[in-house]
């Protein structure tokens, strides 16, 4: 027989100061250098890449405690009150981020263009997904 | 505007180091970071906003525009109407054949 009583998950204590830490790292390199590339020189022309970036990060942890399953208690310690207690803890974390190009800014001797990059095949799957559960949907109120 | 209640969170505008081209003009790229902070993590999007050129008097500032968000969504919302128009008639229709 097992039982267990979890007790509350370390993340006040363990995880809010390695959060706010990673945050703030985060936060000083994320800056309007992430989004705008170095500029190209060319001739009279200087171009500059633009993009969109999203990063996003998560922390959780969780621990619980009880007494030792009996199987792994010796036959010496076979009273289940004098059983050890077992604890355990975790902790873990994850990120990822994501970065796409959306302009690059033309300066040309007295023009400045912003030529928009758009990612076709992403509008494309958009607007396909919706044509499809829009067709569905129509489908299943003509047979209803 | 940063967040009163929750001061991480929030969206600002932040200038990136002018440059300075050969020609004399001054350009400032703006961008913008939205910070999000959530129980057990964070979110952090940067987009740019809008560039802004000096040449000595005249200041010009241009938005930048995500285009394909903007193409997007214009093609889900119109896809959208169709789809509502089309039902309507559908509905429209069976009632008047029903009668």
């Amino acid at each position: 027989m097992t039982t267990s009583a979890t007790r509350p998950a370390p993340t006040s204590a363990t995880l809010a100061p390695l959060m706010e830490r990673t945050i703030n790292r985060l936060t000083e390199v994320a800056g309007p250098s992430a989004v705008f590339g170095a500029p190209v020189v060319r001739d009279d022309m200087t171009v500059i890449p633009v993009c969109r970036v999203s990063v996003g990060l998560g922390f959780g942890g969780g621990g619980g405690s009880g007494p030792a399953r009996a199987e792994d208690v010796h036959t010496e310690d076979a009273h289940a009150e004098q059983a050890p207690a077992q604890s355990g803890e975790g902790l873990g974390g994850g990120g990822g981020s994501q970065g796409r190009p959306v302009a690059a800014i033309v300066l040309t001797p007295g023009q400045v263009q912003i030529r928009p990059i758009i990612d076709v095949t992403r509008v494309a799957f958009a607007g396909m997904a919706t044509a499809v559960a829009l067709a569905l949907l129509i489908g299943r109120a003509l047979r209803a | 505007m940063m967040n009163r209640v929750a001061p991480w969170s929030g969206r600002e505008q932040v200038p990136a180091p002018a440059l300075l081209l050969p020609d004399g003009r001054r350009v400032t790229l703006i961008a913008t970071v939205a910070r999000r902070k959530m129980p057990f993590g964070a979110l952090i999007r940067l987009s740019p906003w809008a560039v802004r050129v000096e040449d000595g008097e005249r200041t010009q500032q241009l938005r930048i525009r995500d285009g394909t968000a903007l193409a997007t969504n214009a093609l889900v919302a119109g896809e959208l109407m169709l789809g509502a128009v089309a039902l309507w008639l559908v509905r429209r229709a069976r009632r008047a054949s029903a009668v």
